[in-house]
């Protein structure tokens, strides 16, 4: 379970000029769910991952990932998530087997134990044929099939994905979405980020709206369709952005 | 540890893979360089031969007036003598390399020798021209003297000769020690610099940091695993860089050596010594490097600030090319030119102790100064994260 409360973050460049990131997020993703942030670019998706996956400490809030505090706990919750980003972020001159056993043993996998892991991963996302091949041969599906088996070598409790299907072809799309499709049905905790509201109704259960770090709104799907009387997904999103603008221009 | 050494491990494998490392640490240090200085070597042997051998054309105005000098230049074998009237038109026309002009004026005769300054050959004419006129004009005037019934050794009350004390090894390390350490500098700083900046800068830029920042290890144990990385490559850098210099030196073909008459060779000791005192030199690089490539957002941007921190370090390793008089011991605080100076002093084989502590041990501090500003880069988020 991953659970966020007034989770803030504020990026100072100078004395006065700063900039509110992400603005007191709270919301929870329980297990066997996916649940999906969604917001256009900027509206500060990234930012909450990467506080949640303790790559940027939290201005103020909290962040609970398998009960561990992403501020006093890092390392334990560094243990618990895997993370995975839609750009393949690996080391291209590694082989398949190579970037497994060095991530594998980084989360302190027993050499003897890794091994299996390997075979076990290679064979649930086809890596067979690909293991010992540099990453920098593979095909961006494999690589992206690579990323997923390096974000789950640990056997991690919760995902944590960060537009993960951004730049990916046809095939490596439905890797990835029948990735999270298993992960769920694993009994994960899956948060996803996207801009894309097609993905986020294929894929999410739950979502929350984003927008200029404030999360405007969240729950199930056809209950916020219902709720704000669109038929899409998109459309609600929309109609979120054009009242919180609308409110900001007579705040102001 | 056992992570930092999976670290260090994974980015030494990386680095092996990588061509321009293996260009940069291996090929260059051993091959590269070797080949540059042996063909320096062999260029400046050649020039030197063909100068003793060459036959320059010289041109005299006004032979008449001493024809004594015009003979001894006629029969000297070094030239093919034309006379003639007019200097310029004798080098455009004629194309000799240089003008002997004989001045009949009372009541010294007067000599003016034209020459190309621009002209490498017509340089070397006018040096031949000079020795021989100021060899006849020795012996005139030990002539001169003769004729009055003195003795020529009235014209040298005083005979000085210079003897060189120093043994011949002794020689070949002051002259080697003249480049040898600047050279070293910067093979391994170069060595050094495109790891360290491919493996911090380089990686932020491809965004592998974030995988790796969201695993199951301490960014602690992160900086000092890939400083560790820079550390052994700049060592092996260093490494290559002394077994090319010294299988140059060995070859005989070195450009450092061309023209001596004693052999030049460095001592295996020596070889050894010079690392050793690198190693906090390298220590202290591999923190710079590592600084700048933490807080640069590009390898570009790196890349930048790595040549302008190079262009400092050939300042102060260059300073160490001029010899300096008795370096007293407070230049042995200065970073880069304390390390080029002691090994210096090594290859003569004489460097006091207190010089070689001042070196290490404030090289050593230097370094943990800057490494502690590079942990410091990797950890903050507004360096690391910079946008």
């Amino acid at each position: 379970m991953i659970e966020t409360e007034n989770l803030t973050k504020i990026f100072r460049k100078g004395e006065k000029n700063e900039v509110i990131a992400v603005n007191n997020a709270s919301f929870t993703v329980n297990d066997g769910e996916v649940f999906g942030l969604l917001g256009p670019n900027g509206a500060g998706k990234t930012t909450t991952l990467r506080m949640i996956s303790t790559i940027l400490r939290p201005t103020s809030g909290t962040a609970i990932v398998e009960g561990y505090n992403v501020t006093k706990e890092p390392d334990m919750v560094r243990k618990s998530i895997g993370f995975l980003t839609g750009q393949t972020k690996l080391y291209d001159r590694l082989t398949t087997r190579e970037t497994l056993f060095y991530f594998g043993r980084l989360y302190n996998i027993p050499e003897e134990e890794i091994k299996g892991r390997i075979e076990e991963i290679a064979s649930m996302l086809e890596l067979n044929d690909a293991l010992n091949s540099r990453v920098s041969t593979l095909s961006d599906g494999m690589k992206q099939k690579l990323s997923i088996g390096r974000a789950i070598i640990h056997t991690p409790k919760a995902l944590v994905l960060d537009e993960p299907l951004t730049g990916l072809d046809i095939l490596a799309r439905r890797s990835v979405n029948e990735f999270i499709k298993y992960s769920k049905e694993q009994g994960k905790s899956v948060l996803f980020s996207t801009h894309v509201m097609s993905e986020a109704e294929e894929m999410c259960d739950r979502v929350a709206i984003i927008y200029k770090g404030k999360i405007l709104d969240m729950g199930k799907k056809e209950e916020l369709k219902e709720k704000y009387g669109k038929t899409t997904l998109e459309e609600t999103f929309i109609e979120l952005m054009r009242r919180e603008d609308e409110e900001s221009r007579s705040d102001s | 540890m056992k992570k930092v050494g999976l670290i260090v491990r994974k980015e030494l494998l990386d680095a092996v893979r990588d061509t321009r490392t293996f260009l940069l640490v291996v090929v260059t240090p051993l091959v590269l360089y070797p080949v540059l200085f042996v063909t320096m070597g062999y260029f400046m042997q050649t020039e030197k031969t063909k100068e003793e051998k060459a036959i320059y054309k010289v041109g005299i105005i006004n032979p008449a007036f001493d024809l004594s000098l015009f003979t001894l230049i006629k029969k000297s074998s070094k030239f093919e003598v034309i006379t003639g009237n007019e200097a310029i038109l004798m080098f455009e026309k004629e194309k000799v390399k240089a003008v002997l002009e004989i001045m009949d004026s009372e009541p010294e005769e007067k000599i003016v020798i034209h020459y190309d300054g621009a002209d490498k050959e017509s340089q070397n004419a006018m040096k031949r021209i000079s020795k021989i006129v100021s060899e006849y004009n020795e012996s005139l005037v030990k002539n001169r003297i003769s004729e009055y019934g003195l003795s020529t050794k009235i014209l040298e009350p005083i005979v000085i000769e210079k003897k060189n004390i120093a043994p011949a090894k002794r020689m070949g390390g002051f002259m080697l020690g003249t480049l040898i350490p600047y050279l070293l500098i910067i093979i391994s700083f170069s060595g050094a610099m495109h790891t360290a900046l491919d493996i911090t800068a380089g990686e932020k830029e491809r965004k592998t940091i974030e995988t790796l920042l969201v695993t199951n290890v301490k960014r602690e144990e992160i900086v000092m695993g890939k400083m560790l990385s820079i550390f052994s490559i700049s060592i092996l850098t260093t490494a290559s860089g002394l077994v090319g210099l010294v299988a140059t030196l060995y070859s005989g073909f070195s450009f450092l050596t061309v023209g001596e008459t004693f052999s030049v060779s460095i001592p295996w000791f020596s070889c050894i010594l010079m690392l050793i005192v690198m190693l906090p030199l390298l220590w202290f690089f591999s923190s710079l490097l590592m600084t700048i490539g933490s807080a640069s957002r590009t390898m570009k941007e790196a890349g930048t600030y790595g040549s302008y921190l190079s262009f400092f370090v050939i300042i102060l390793a260059v300073f160490s090319v001029l010899r300096l008089t008795s370096p007293g011991w407070s230049l042995f605080f200065i970073p880069v030119l304390n390390t080029a100076v002691l090994q210096q002093q090594i290859l003569i084989g004489e460097f006091s102790r207190l010089n070689s502590i001042i070196t290490i041990v404030s090289s050593i501090i230097y370094a943990l100064i800057v490494f502690s500003i590079a942990k410091t880069c990797f950890e903050k988020e507004e360096i690391l994260f910079r946008s």
